[in-house]
């Protein structure tokens, strides 16, 4: 309960045995959250430690994936270095592919947008965040590729020169690009949504002025609403890289996983932590599943670091508006 | 026996300091201008604001006294309060509104609706005990919330310009009832007003703020 | 961070009246160009959207036939043509999954909502940072998660259990989220109106504020049912798929729709892929109907005030 009271009085509510009991277990309850993150970070540590214990490092800048022969004839060995290193690939051509979109997306619905277009806009933007991941993923493969294969073959024509968009043989599909471009369409809603959010509180009165002086719209959008919006879109950014970092389906559908590290992004050959997860984890022996916790462990640990700094980032973008 | 308010009450930027005394079975009015503090007096008293200093005592027992840290909750204090706004539970009929104190109070389903439903023809609202608040007349809610607060038998009643709404003959029968059932329960009733007649009618005190 | 709640979906624009101007005389060429660019933008952003849809509303409608969504696969292969077998085991699956793990995940997020706005706890600020950082946990990894302390650790068996588990922990945030913009609408009076009357804590919050949000609440609920129902990757690790009707949650894997999907594309030919999109089809209007219906609800709650 909430007593109006003094700032410097402190109030000594003595509570009946009911509302003890009910405030205990509701203060229990909503310990879930950090029950489960702990969990979490337990049993794939319980279930990966052998791994981390094997291979140390190795884990980390390896790039052989090998579960070894049955009869102990080839040793196992575990190391996923082309997978962390193919899904921060992918997820920065996502984001550096969505921002600019989400921008223009945001200033296009705050301030541009004829009014009858803005209120259903809202709901079509909830409506393509809510499309499960394995329709994109369905559609970035029976679509997406065949056209994202021709952009590929145009860029790596024109800008084949420069050494990420050289590839050493001429097939296209299943690239870090495609998979890039397709994460980038299915986080675009996001952005947007944490960018229209964030324009939309751009002090009114400045906006005016900025107008009034240059007499232009583009520049108060650049004076006022973008520098404005910077350190909230640079979290809305965030979120949606941990979105890339950890999507499974629509990547594993439209990404070959090739063991090799690989930053030539329009060659067939890509990794992603989670996608190496769902695509392993079926015919995986009792030592690789333990691998794959311990993968599944790293992909957890790096999520988490993205989300916390987005969150932090869009926490107090939103308190300094308000 | 009685209700001694001295200190200084504080709601927001608001804070000024009061002094209001009174005795069982009489009715006390608040009179003062828009903003002079009746609403928080009010609020001090049930308990949903605190004080800065002074003290509060009813019938011997300190309600809020800062300087000894002591405090009685809200809902150990069992007032009968009718708000300014009236608030009545938009999820709850009118007899539900009334048998909710009850019911808090451990009273069983079956007493609590006899005495409500009591309650409320006293106030004349028994026609609308099963209507939602949404669907009165202002006057109507202000009876099922005078009701509310009179089915809890309170030893203080706090009404905040309780009639404000209710039409001229019933407000004429309610300054009957008040100081009757103010009289058979012997509790301690301070009515906020700006009406005088009210006060010439049943104010046995009046405190200006 | 979850930015599918009602509020946002029910944002109403701050009025900007220099908007509303018409931009018939520009005043410079450049900022002609950059309105134009804006255009172009929007229709390029829409462009994969509409696809989307399009793509699955005319693929997906070639796999229905009338019995379509009441047959399952027990005794059809996916490359059999597409007038036999259907989708119905993975409706059924995932509606037993989802609403299985509904009920896990509502009490607990609106206990967290209580906490955090009821009883401001002295954790109310790290209950709120974890249930974020909760909401940050790729699926995959719920997944796993459950799988080596459910399937492996305790029933040995892919089942349905395992899978509203891992979906429960993808939602709980969802719906932690929204039931806590939820109870910050209802006003303090209400409450004060309730300790007047000498009900306590407990009584105030469960027959005071909750009634009074509770189609809020159901909003909630709905919008993490939405938020899950097309999870993909936990549920391949955890229920897997199944080619039969089945309501057994402990000893079988249960089918799903995403699963459904996965399955039949994974299989690859012209038939199973258009059963995919097919499965497709249903999942997307499931998810509208769920995300129309909290609307519903939701703008309901807010009229009524």
């Amino acid at each position: 309960m909430e007593i109006i009271a003094p700032d410097k009085r402190k109030i000594a509510v003595r509570r009946g045995i009911v509302d003890k009991a009910f405030r205990g277990v509701v203060t229990a309850g909503s310990m879930i959250s950090l029950i489960v993150l702990a969990l979490i970070a337990a049993f794939l540590l319980y279930r990966g430690f052998e791994v981390f214990r094997d291979f140390g490092l190795k884990f980390f800048t390896s790039s052989k994936w090998d579960a070894g022969a049955d009869d102990g004839s080839i040793a196992p060995s575990f190391g996923v270095a082309p997978m962390l290193v193919g899904s921060v690939v992918v997820a920065t051509i996502a984001i550096s592919i969505a921002v600019p979109f989400a921008v223009v997306m945001a200033l296009f619905l705050c301030f541009y947008a004829p009014r009858f277009l803005r209120r259903p806009m809202t709901s079509v933007l909830d409506l393509v965040a809510a499309v499960p991941s394995v329709i994109y993923g369905i559609w970035g493969y029976a679509i997406l590729m065949p056209h994202a294969k021709g952009w590929a073959e145009t860029i790596n024509h024109w800008l084949g020169w420069i050494w990420i968009f050289k590839v050493p043989v001429p097939i296209f599909e299943r690239s870090p690009f495609i998979a890039g471009v397709l994460l980038a369409i299915m986080i675009l809603p996001i952005v947007t949504s944490v960018a229209r959010e964030v324009y939309s509180q751009a002090p009114q009165d400045q906006i005016d002025a900025a107008y009034g002086l240059g007499g232009t719209r583009w520049g108060a959008m650049r004076t006022v609403v973008l520098p404005f919006g910077k350190s909230g879109l640079v979290g809305g950014a965030m979120l949606g890289l941990g979105r890339a970092l950890g999507e499974t389906v629509a990547v594993y559908l439209v990404l070959n996983l090739v063991f090799k590290v690989n930053f030539q992004i329009l060659a067939s050959a890509g990794g992603s932590v989670a996608s190496l997860i769902a695509s392993r984890f079926g015919e995986a022996g009792p030592y690789e599943l333990k691998a794959l916790m311990a993968a599944g462990l790293v992909l957890f640990i790096i999520t988490l670091i993205v989300n916390f700094i987005a969150s932090s980032i869009v926490n107090r973008a939103g308190k300094s508006q308000r | 026996m009685s209700l001694e308010l001295h200190g200084t009450v504080h709601r927001g930027d608001f804070q000024r300091h009061v002094d209001v005394t009174a005795d069982n079975g009489e009715v006390v009015a608040i009179v003062g201008a828009n903003g002079s503090g009746k609403s928080t007096v009010i609020h001090t008293i049930a308990g949903l604001a605190a004080l800065a200093d002074g003290s509060l005592i009813v019938n011997d027992t300190p309600w809020d006294v800062p300087a000894n840290n002591q405090w009685v909750s809200p809902e150990q204090r069992g007032c009968g309060v009718v708000f300014q706004d009236v608030r009545l539970f938009p999820h709850l009929n009118a007899v539900q509104n009334v048998m909710f104190g009850l019911r808090s109070g451990g009273v069983k389903r079956n007493d609590a609706l006899e005495r409500a439903m009591e309650t409320l023809s006293e106030v004349d609202a028994h026609a609308f005990a099963l209507r939602t608040p949404a669907s009165l007349s202002g006057g109507e809610r202000q009876r099922v919330a005078l009701a509310r607060a009179l089915v809890m038998k309170p030893r203080v009643l706090l009404l905040d310009e309780p009639f404000s709404a209710v039409d001229e003959r019933s407000h004429a029968d309610f300054l009957q009832l008040l100081p009757r059932i103010v009289r058979e329960t012997g509790a301690i009733a301070l009515m906020v007003t700006h009406d005088h007649s009210d006060v010439s009618a049943i104010a046995s005190r009046v405190v200006g703020l | 961070m979850d930015y599918f709640h009602f509020d946002d979906a029910q944002a109403v624009e701050p009025q900007r009246p220099w908007t509303r101007r018409r931009f018939s005389k520009p005043k410079r060429w450049s900022e002609a160009a950059i309105t134009c660019a804006m255009w172009v933008g929007f229709a390029v952003v829409m462009l994969p959207w509409i696809s989307i849809i399009a793509t699955v509303v005319v693929r997906g409608s070639k796999a229905f036939y009338i019995d379509y969504l009441t047959t399952d696969m027990l005794v059809n292969s996916s490359d059999d043509p597409l007038n036999a077998g259907g989708v119905g085991h993975a409706i059924v699956g995932s509606l037993i999954m989802v609403t299985l793990a509904a009920l896990i995940a509502v009490p607990l997020g609106i206990i967290t909502a209580v906490y955090i706005v009821e009883i401001k706890g002295r954790f109310a600020k790290a209950v709120r940072f974890f249930t974020q950082a909760m909401s940050g946990v790729p699926s995959i990894v719920a997944g796993l998660f459950i799988y080596s302390m459910v399937v492996i650790g305790i029933t040995h068996k892919y089942n349905a259990i395992a899978g509203s588990m891992a979906l429960s922990i993808l939602m709980l945030p969802t719906v932690t989220r929204t039931a806590e913009e939820v109870l910050k609408v209802v006003p303090r009076e209400l409450r004060d109106a309730s300790y007047a009357l000498g009900a306590s804590q407990f009584r105030t919050t469960v027959s005071v504020v909750l009634p009074n949000v509770r189609s809020g609440l159901v909003t909630a609920a709905v919008l993490g049912v939405a938020r899950v129902a097309g999870e993909t990757a936990p549920l391949l690790l955890t229920s897997q798929y199944f080619v039969k009707f089945s309501t057994d949650l402990f000893k079988n894997p249960m089918a799903s729709l995403p699963t459904y999907i996965f399955g039949n594309l994974g299989v690859g030919s012209d038939n199973a892929v258009s059963r995919a999109w097919g499965g497709s089809l249903v999942l997307i209007v499931l998810i509208v109907l769920l995300s129309t219906l909290a609307r519903l609800i939701g703008g309901r709650t807010r009229r009524s005030r």
